[in-house]
């Protein structure tokens, strides 16, 4: 994985003009600071003088005002141009993210659950953004700095230099307990993702936790998690803000203090002026601020780093994946473009897999060299006991879990990455638990697909579900609810067909199709799917779908035991007798 | 004890500008004394005063978790226990935001704001008394700066309130996104939605972008008028220094002091800002939790104790149900379950038969009509209690990524490892927990399991409990014919001596049911004995039973 620092260059380099007004902004709003500083300086100095008051101290007066108004006006420019760089480049990396997520395998677990990856995706990533805001705020602070140090050195290097040198040694200091800053912000991230695991999990099975009624039993495990990032969190923070920040304010104080003492001299000998004094006690709260601001800098930079890495192990990529660039169309009122599957170049003939091994990681569930067939306008029906690899099967077709021996050959020739190559329209796949997003019911069926609801009929026709729609109060807009829960689990099933039907695919894959559909509807929904001739690759144990198979192939413990005719298999193959005979 | 620590340090504050009149004085010949001493007293109070404000802030802080974690803790207990139709309108990740980074912008505010602000509002008028005494009217300037800041802080501290409501409310929809996503992977990715869900996600994220940017400009709007009214109030108590020390009423170095004391007054409304604004967030927020506190769960908890004396009759009586307003689920729905007897629903799908099963468990309350336990309406009764009573195997299985015994006694320790042994082997499943790496200890990832192995597992759930009336909403629908029959001793143990009902939109597990019910659209179009109906000519079940014949064999 490239470097935080490789990355932070990429993303500045993405925007730099963007990066680039938003650095001058910093800088004028830094700068825009001199200008009191220096007024003040000259009003001391005339009055010290003049003991009465003149005109030109009401202009100075007015001057300060004028001053206080314009850096209003920087700041809020300012501020539009930091917060745009940082949402852009969290998104970038969001984007990027969840892209490379749904890049992986589909049916492989993620490597972290989901609440981890969302708290990684949504803190981490925005800290990152984050950054690079306070990275150009730092830069703005150091060419303060060094013009506060030119100006006040030139008014009495003596005064200055010690007024610095405490300063320095905040810094090396606070440099110093940075290793271990960084594994307390390690382990109270972790903490932190720990509790979103617990509340996702928990909210995501809603159902299983009232039925377990198990709710103060997860307010329990809720109650340790948070004590522990309580913990962690706490001793982050009086390590960081406490022992860190109220070190930079009091060196900055102090530097206040110690102007006084060591400029006692020259003022009694008048070789430095009462306005003069005044000038460094302006611009030490004004370098304590910036010393904040870069001490804050200092630590984000380190949970960027931590964070960095979260989003790293996230996406486990060793490329650029995260900060390549990309367009981003980050317009909240855009219109998201349709297309149009184009028709299939070259009409699907055979599909083969050939001695195909493909495991769940970490463990030896699965299929073991696995061939089979699939011809062109045939239905194929893997069945076989819970557990037996077929839905394990397809997926490895379909390249949602990798093979580790065999291949998939389409129309003769070997596919690379059938990941890539099993999708519309050379086919189209229902899960056997299919999950719908909270988005129309239109929406759920098109997924971006250009077809109007007319030409979408059919497809509700085919799926038997015309009349459902019909009884729904927004019939095709109707919002299905968090994963459907508006819906049946038999409309679920159905919207998923639909789903993969609106894709006009050369090969359906359909895993258990009808196990929520009652008979007259499963019979109906079988005749229309393969009423025009499909090419079909189902799962099922459904006398429905095996007295419609061309091939029956039964799996048992992942491997394949029988693979022919139905009649053949009812006298040869005892498992397939027993579905048969027991699905009655 | 946290008051103390910060009103000292800011005591200790209040005397630094002293040292520094005392200095200028000196230097400028208007006094006698030390200058350097004066010096070294103004670190050693900035020390001290660091010091203690730093303790305090720690302090602080430490409460503001625990409070926060104690407000976390009821939030999900009471979020946990809502209706389904709340949650149906709201993804897991919106919830995450809600109780937990909501309630983090509250932390702040639990912690310090009232002692930060009584703290910060004493040295406010530490300040004004002590420039009374040096001069009534530098006394009366200030106190008017301090007056006229405070009304300005406070007529627009709500500003920039309804901008950050909205960009966290952007939060909570994104994190919605990206949980559905990540879900619904091998749904989106098989049928080549990348393209569109990276389309809707650049969306979201603009959505992102345009509030939180919005909020930012708001926010610091305000932080940077206050900013200018400082500056102004700069200029005003320099005014007036200069015009005392012009007509000889005060000293050079009072003018420092007047100065580094409105530096000090501006430092202390600039704190009460920082409050305000976390007080501004922290109020957003308040306002999304008391929306989720005041969220009732749209079932009444019932006061009566639920006495059982073995398994109850149920009874449906004219039970309407919509989810939306015009979309209606059931229409009077009748019908009876006798005690310990088992009740078959049928019919096609999108009939209703399910959300029969969800009001029977009280997922919902129905529109109209009622349901009723032994003659009394389940209204009634405390949900809790009530819901112990009953063994409910959804159609759609939720595991937990957790462990296997966490997901099969969800999270209940009382329940031993022999019993769920037991239960997993009733089912066929003991070779399977043989073949799992650490046994009961093994992590769950819900793809690793077929649709099926979970199935069994929801079983199991219902297995190693005491219920008295049983669900089971399809409970067998993805399992094959097989494994079915090995476990049916297991469900006809289950079955036995408790009042059941049985979900199926196909027939052949209906022949165990002693009464057969058939919902069409939403309505009962037919029930009577499994014997009955099945015999009877022309009866819709015997229809069915005729057409799943003729299709299945």
């Amino acid at each position: 994985m490239t470097s935080f620092v490789g990355a932070l260059i990429a993303l500045l380099a993405r925007r730099p003009a963007l990066f680039a007004t938003s650095l001058v902004l910093q800088i004028g709003r830094t700068a825009i600071q001199f200008v009191p500083g220096l007024l003040i300086w000259q009003l001391f100095d005339r009055l010290d003088e003049a003991q009465t008051l003149s005109s030109t101290v009401w202009l100075l007066v007015a001057l300060l005002v004028a001053a206080a108004a314009g850096r209003l006006v920087i700041l809020l420019t300012a501020i539009w141009f930091e917060a745009t760089c940082s949402f852009s480049s969290s998104s970038l990396l969001r984007a990027n993210g969840l892209s490379h997520l749904l890049g992986r395998p589909a049916a492989e677990p993620l490597r972290l659950s989901r609440g981890d990856a969302l708290s990684r995706l949504s803190a981490d990533a925005d800290l990152i953004g984050r950054f690079l805001s306070f990275a150009l705020l730092t830069v703005g602070d150091i060419v303060l700095m060094v013009g506060v140090v030119v100006l006040l050195a030139s008014v009495n290097s003596v005064v200055t230099v010690g007024v610095f040198i405490p300063i320095v040694a905040a810094a090396v200091l606070v440099n110093q307990f940075g290793s271990r800053l960084e594994r307390f912000r390690a382990s109270s991230r972790q903490a932190d993702a720990r509790v979103s695991e617990i509340l996702t999990e928990s909210f995501s099975s809603i159902q299983a936790i009232q039925v377990g009624q198990a709710e103060t039993r997860i307010r329990r495990r809720l109650e340790e998690l948070s004590a522990v990032r309580r913990r962690t969190v706490l001793r982050e923070k009086l390590f960081d803000e406490v022992l860190m920040s109220s070190l930079m304010d009091n060196i900055a104080l102090i530097s206040v203090g110690s102007t006084l003492v060591l400029a006692a001299g020259s003022l009694i000998d008048g070789t430095m002026s009462l306005g003069q004094l005044a000038l460094f006690i302006y611009f030490l709260p004004v370098i304590s601020d910036s010393l904040i601001h870069y001490g804050y800098a200092l630590t984000v930079a380190r949970q960027s780093n931590v964070a960095w890495q979260r989003l790293g192990e996230l996406t486990d990529t060793d490329d650029d994946a995260l900060h390549r660039a990309r367009p981003l169309d980050l317009r909240s009122n855009r219109e998201i473009p349709v297309e149009a599957v184009p028709p299939l170049a070259e009409p699907l003939e055979q599909v083969s897999i050939n001695g195909a091994t493909a495991l769940y990681p970490g463990t030896s569930h699965g299929v073991h060299e696995v061939s089979l067939t699939i011809d062109a306008n045939t239905l194929t029906v893997i069945t076989g006991r819970v557990g037996a690899g077929k839905s394990t099967l397809l997926r490895a077709m379909l390249g949602l879990l990798p093979l580790t021996a065999g291949e998939i050959r389409w129309n003769g020739r070997t596919v690379d990455e059938p990941g890539d190559w099993f999708l519309p329209p050379r086919c189209a796949y229902t899960p056997q638990v299919p999950t719908l997003l909270s988005i129309s019911l239109r929406d759920n069926i098109l997924l971006g697909l250009g077809l109007d609801d007319d030409a979408l009929q059919p497809v509700l026709a085919r799926t038997a579900l015309d009349h459902d729609v019909e009884r729904l109060s927004d019939r095709l807009a109707t919002t299905v609810g968090r994963r459907g829960s508006r819906l049946s689990g038999g409309q679920v099933q159905r919207v998923a067909a639909a789903r993969m039907l609106a894709r006009s695919p050369g090969l359906l894959v359909v895993d258990d199709l009808s196990s929520a559909l009652d008979s007259r509807t499963e019979r109906q929904v079988w005749d229309r799917l393969l009423d025009d001739g499909a090419t079909c690759l189902a799962v099922s144990h459904r006398r429905a779908a095996l007295e419609r198979a061309d091939q029956v192939a039964v799996l048992a413990e992942g491997r394949v035991v029988f693979a022919g005719s139905l009649t053949n298999g009812l006298d040869t193959c005892d498992d397939l007798a027993e579905i048969w005979r027991r699905d009655e | 004890m946290l008051a103390l620590f910060l009103i000292v340090s800011l005591a200790l504050q209040l005397s630094g500008p002293y040292f520094l009149r005392s200095f200028v004085d000196i230097v400028r010949g208007d006094a006698e004394g030390s200058a350097t001493a004066q010096g070294v007293w103004f670190i050693s109070v900035i020390v001290v005063s660091q010091l203690f404000y730093a303790v305090g802030t720690y302090l602080t802080e430490d409460v503001g978790w625990t409070a926060t974690n104690a407000l976390r803790s009821d939030l999900t207990l009471h979020c946990l226990g809502l209706d389904l139709g709340f949650h149906d309108d709201r993804s897991p990740g919106e919830m995450v935001e809600r109780i937990d980074g909501d309630v983090a912008d509250m932390a702040n505010f639990f912690s310090q704001f009232v002692i930060q602000i009584l703290a910060n509002g004493l040295l406010l008028v530490g300040v004004v008394v002590v420039l009374f005494t040096e001069d009534w009217r530098v006394g009366l300037i200030l106190l008017t700066y301090v007056l006229a800041a405070l009304v300005l802080l406070i007529r627009f501290q709500g500003s920039a309130v309804p901008a950050m409501q909205a960009s966290r409310q952007a939060v909570a929809e994104a994190s919605g996104f990206w949980e559905e996503v990540l879900r619904a992977r091998e749904d989106l990715v098989p049928n080549g939605a990348r393209r569109f869900v990276d389309e809707l996600h650049q969306r979201a994220l603009g959505l992102l972008l345009e509030r939180g940017r919005r909020a930012s400009l708001f926010f610091r709007a305000f932080i940077g008028s206050i900013a200018a009214v400082f500056v102004l109030g700069t200029v005003v108590s320099f005014s007036i220094g200069a015009y005392l020390f012009s007509i000889g009423v005060i000293t050079f170095g009072t003018i420092f002091m007047i100065l580094s004391l409105t530096g000090l007054v501006s430092e202390n409304l600039r704190r009460i800002t920082d409050q305000l604004g976390d007080f501004q967030r922290a109020a957003a927020s308040i306002g999304r939790v008391r929306e989720l506190v005041e969220t009732t769960s749209a079932m009444s908890d019932g006061h009566r104790q639920l006495v059982t004396t073995g398994p109850p009759a149920v009874c449906f009586d004219d039970v309407s149900f919509q989810y939306l307003a015009d979309t209606v689920v059931l229409d009077g729905v009748s019908f009876d379950m006798e005690p310990g007897t088992v009740t078959a629903v049928v019919g096609r799908t999108g009939g209703g038969k399910s959300t029969i099963a969800k009001l029977l468990f009280r997922f919902y309350d129905p529109t109209s009509g009622s349901v009723r336990f032994d003659g009394s309406d389940l209204r009634e009764f405390r949900l809790e209690e009530f819901r112990a009573e009953i063994g409910f195997v959804t159609q759609d299985v939720e595991l937990l990524h957790g462990s296997l015994r966490d997901n099969l006694t969800m999270f209940d320790a009382t329940i031993g490892d022999d019993k769920l042994e037991t239960a997993l082997a009733e089912l066929g499943l003991e070779q399977w927990l043989a073949s799992q790496p650490a046994g009961l200890e093994t992590e769950i990832e819900g793809s690793d399991l077929s649709a099926g192995e979970a199935q069994l597992l929801a079983l199991a759930r219902v297995l190693v409990r005491d219920p008295s009336v049983v669900i089971l909403d399809e409970a067998s629908s993805r399992l094959d014919p097989i494994t079915q029959r090995t476990i049916e001793r297991a469900v006809d143990a289950l079955l036995h001596g408790r009042t059941a009902l049985l979900i199926a939109h196909r027939l052949e597990t209906v022949a165990r049911a002693d009464k057969v019910v058939v919902i069409e659209s939403g309505r009962v179009i037919e029930s009577g004995t499994y014997g009955e109906l099945s015999t009877r000519a022309g009866s819709e079940l015997e229809q069915l039973l005729q057409l799943s014949l003729a299709g299945d064999s």
